[in-house]
């Protein structure tokens, strides 16, 4: 290459650098502005999402505020959790973004939700950023965001998803925290439940066979005359209606053998005073299922000494999962008592336990019907097969851990680790057969 | 001219060995492909006026560094632009947009068309290859991104989204679907020129 | 920096930092045939060296003078690649002409290496370095392996369609695979 040749290259590279350099630097005055503001578009877009139209920026306010502490909303279930990560104000005043993760064991570990609620303290919107199990929620349920949108803390009308209940619990206990940040710090004042609200609250806790680790669980009955809501059970334990009578709620429960309670919003026992709601409510549940063949038969196959025709059907004045109990002596003069409970099991699925109880109150024998195991869409008695660590044979031996249990003596070691739920059910329907028990022989005293 | 054309049926082409890089890079979603297109076709013309125009003053020991930086001189206030308009799409090039400037295609046609022909023929070519390799990456793109990804032009198809094959997203879809799809051009070329040939 | 980090990085850049396959950057020069192996060793040790010193170069002049203008990123970028190439071959092509042809517009004509510089700036200074040697070393096995491959691909064995690069791309793409796992 020549000197000359050398320069004028030179000369040539020197004159596109600065053409293309100057024009780089012309253009920039263009685009600066643009790129800026896409950038901070980007990272405004998730929070718009869930704010009404027209927020303007946000201010991470998580610092300067005392976040509530990381829950376990399932008591059974250590793993499930629900924390609140971020809270954000619309800096316009328009509200706030609250970003909360939850799990539990049948869901990722980290679903990440970001709540919308305006400055009056209603929900605007909910994204589920990470969703594999909520997706099985929002099929079960369509529209399942739905519901909460427009809601304030109080979160009336929404329910959990059947089948999905552990992560519906834990999605709707992160959404309770996210209110619980801001009616803490006193940035929104707390919505108040209703009489409606607070009577549905207390159907698990006082009709055990309607509720299922403090959920309740049934289908549901539509309003007809004094009646505002209804549930009837999944597993023939009676029924629980919510009943207005003038400007006052009432919660009506219904057993399989037709007794009814009443209670009040206070949940005091005015069943005496509402006798007229009682004869309503009986009139929409018809009648329970009849079951003294059934308890007959299984009888004869599960005890060898029945007495003939000792067997008397006994009426059930507890609201829990026994749909049917009985009174019968033995050909050796023993007095004893038999309980049929269905208790729900893994996706809603009824198992049906036998449990036999003698006059002292310890298991003579506890008999599993169907014991339901297993996910997806198989659900087969296991006598036979080897799911979990239950085998056959391992099958009997669970059956007779509970001979000459006691209500005292009914503990965690009667559940089977892989079949947790379904053992747990087991569990949870002796215990309902022990408080029947109870409140047979104190009837009788 | 009649070469290019003729290329298309001969494909793969060395064309295609120098851009295979970018091709599979940006083919992963339709958006991102047609973006890279664009951007392919707009350096590939203005390099070449302005390479065919000033060819005679450049030194031939130094067409390297100055065809290189005249187009990633295009390159660069390209991918402002794009920067501008569409921030999404530069995100999914990422720095495939800038090594744009020194892909061997581009230099190619820069070299062996704009550097020796007029302006009108250098613009016919660097149209026809950024034509050629912008439907390339559309193709693959759209088998890339419905399968691998159950949507199109990042919209989902709800129906798909339970048969996908995540893998046809990757990297590997890359090669794979690039292969295939060469592979149905130079048959669909066979047939063709059979065709004519009986005809 | 310990020497695990370090050997970390350049193992990364060999599998799962592999630009020729894994980021579409060099795939070009990587997929161009006939060549000897002698010749991708030489063209890959040399990128290797391009590599390190654009990084060398790069990095401070981003992170001290462009850090107001970063549109000026890529046209900078280029101008260091294309003076670092011209020295190297100023100095060098004595010694490695004696040894193997080369084309040195390859070493310039490279998406890897501006995609590195670019990459670079996002890290550490030493990082950056040391990820220069590694994805240098990724790009020198590829080509090594490919310029390999290539001569025991029978191409009668293959069907016409895919005689080419169809099939060199199916070769790939099973390295990518095996790549994935890392």
């Amino acid at each position: 290459m020549t000197t000359s040749e050398f320069l004028k290259s030179a000369a040539i590279i020197v004159a596109i650098l600065v053409v293309f350099g100057l024009a780089a630097f012309g253009l920039n005055f263009y685009t600066q502005p643009l790129i800026e503001a896409n950038s901070a578009g980007a990272a405004n877009d998730r929070l718009n999402a869930v704010m009404p139209e027209g927020a303007k920026g946000y201010e991470d306010i998580t610092s300067t505020l005392t976040l509530p502490e990381k829950i376990h909303p399932k008591a059974d279930d250590p793993s499930s959790y629900a924390e609140v990560i971020a809270v954000h104000k619309e800096t316009s005043g328009l509200g706030y973004v609250i970003e909360c993760n939850w799990g539990t064991k049948f869901s990722k570990d980290v679903n990440t939700l970001l709540v919308g609620i305006s400055a009056e303290g209603n929900i605007v919107n909910i994204n589920s950023e990470s969703y594999t199990d909520s997706i099985n929620m929002f099929e079960k349920q369509s529209n399942y965001i739905d519901t909460y949108v427009g809601k304030d803390s109080a979160l009336s009308d929404v329910s959990l998803v059947a089948g999905v209940t552990y992560s519906s619990t834990a999605f709707k206990a992160a959404v309770e925290l996210a209110f619980t940040t801001l009616t803490s710090n006193n940035m929104i004042t707390a919505g108040v439940k209703s009489d409606d609200q607070i009577l549905a609250e207390f159907i698990p806790e006082l009709h055990t066979g309607l509720g299922d680790n403090g959920v309740l669980k049934g289908d549901e009955i539509s309003a007809n005359g004094n009646i505002v809501k209804g549930w009837k059970s999944k597993n023939n334990t009676g029924a629980a209606y919510i009943m207005s009578k003038g400007e006052a709620m009432y919660l009506v429960l219904v057993n399989n053998s037709g007794v009814a309670a009443v209670y009040d919003t206070e949940k005091n026992v005015v069943t005496e005073e509402h006798n007229d709601l009682v004869t309503e409510a009986l009139a929409s549940f018809v009648a329970g299922t009849d079951y003294s063949s059934l308890l007959a038969e299984k009888l004869n196959s599960i005890i060898d000494n029945v007495a003939e025709g000792s067997i008397r059907m006994i009426e059930l004045d507890t609201f829990n999962k026994v749909s049917a109990a009985a009174e019968f002596t033995t050909t050796d003069g023993n007095t004893l008592y038999i309980f049929y409970s269905q208790p729900l099991t893994y996706q809603n699925n009824v198992m049906e336990v036998y449990t036999v109880i003698d006059s002292n109150g310890a298991i003579v024998k506890n008999e599993i019907g169907t014991f339901l195991y297993g996910h997806g869409v198989d659900y087969l008695p296991i006598y036979n097969q080897g799911y979990g660590n239950l085998n056959s044979e391992t099958f009997i031996n669970y059956e007779n851990k509970y001979v000459g249990v006691t209500e005292d003596t009914l503990n965690d070691d009667l559940l089977v680790t892989g079949a947790t739920i379904s053992s747990s059910a087991v569990k949870n329907a002796t215990a309902d057969a022990f408080a029947t028990f109870n409140s047979i022989k104190g009837g009788e005293q | 001219m009649s070469n290019k054309i003729y290329m298309l049926r001969k494909t793969p082409s060395p064309l295609l060995v120098l851009a295979a890089g970018f091709v599979m890079a940006s083919s992963s979603d339709v958006r991102a492909a047609l973006a890279m297109g664009i951007a392919v076709i707009v350096t590939l013309l203005l390099s070449s006026i302005v390479i065919s125009a000033l060819h005679n003053i450049i030194p031939t020991n130094a067409r390297l560094p100055i065809y290189v930086l005249i187009i990633t001189g295009f390159v660069t206030l390209i991918d402002m632009l794009m920067q501008a308009w569409c921030p999404v799409v530069v995100e999914m090039l990422g720095v495939h947009l800038a090594c744009l400037s020194v892909s061997a295609v581009i230099f190619r046609d820069a070299d062996e068309v704009a550097g020796c022909h007029g302006e009108f023929e250098s613009i016919a070519v660097s149209l026809v290859t950024g034509g050629f390799l912008t439907a390339i990456m559309l193709v693959c793109a759209l088998i890339r991104e419905f399968f691998g990804n159950a949507s199109i032009w990042g919209i989902n198809v709800g129906f798909m989204s339970n048969y996908k094959i995540s893998a046809l997203a990757g990297a590997f879809g890359g090669y794979l679907v690039l292969a295939l799809v060469l592979a149905g051009i130079r048959k669909l070329g066979a047939y063709i020129n059979s065709r004519k040939e009986n005809a | 920096m310990t020497l695990e980090i370090i050997l970390g990085i350049i193992l990364a850049g060999l599998l799962s930092n592999n630009y020729p396959l894994l980021h579409f950057l060099g795939t070009g020069a990587v997929l161009e045939n006939e060549r000897s192996n002698k010749r991708s060793l030489v063209l890959g040790l040399g990128t290797t060296l391009v590599m390190l010193i654009a990084t060398l170069i790069t990095w401070p002049i981003n992170t001290y003078l462009l850090a107001k203008a970063s549109y000026l990123q890529t046209l900078v970028f280029v101008c260091v690649v294309l003076v670092v190439v011209e020295v190297f071959h100023l100095i060098e092509h004595n010694v490695i002409e004696k040894f193997c042809k080369v084309d040195f517009t390859k070493f310039a004509i490279n998406g890897a290496v501006l995609g590195l510089c670019i990459h670079n700036t996002h890290l550490g200074f030493v990082e950056a370095l040391v990820t220069s040697i590694g994805v240098g070393f990724g790009f020198t096995v590829v080509l090594a392996v490919f310029s390999a491959l290539e001569h025991r691909v029978d191409d009668d064995a293959v069907p016409y369609s895919f005689r080419g690069l169809p099939i060199h791309l199916l070769t790939a793409g099973m390295i990518v695979l095996a790549l994935l796992c890392f």
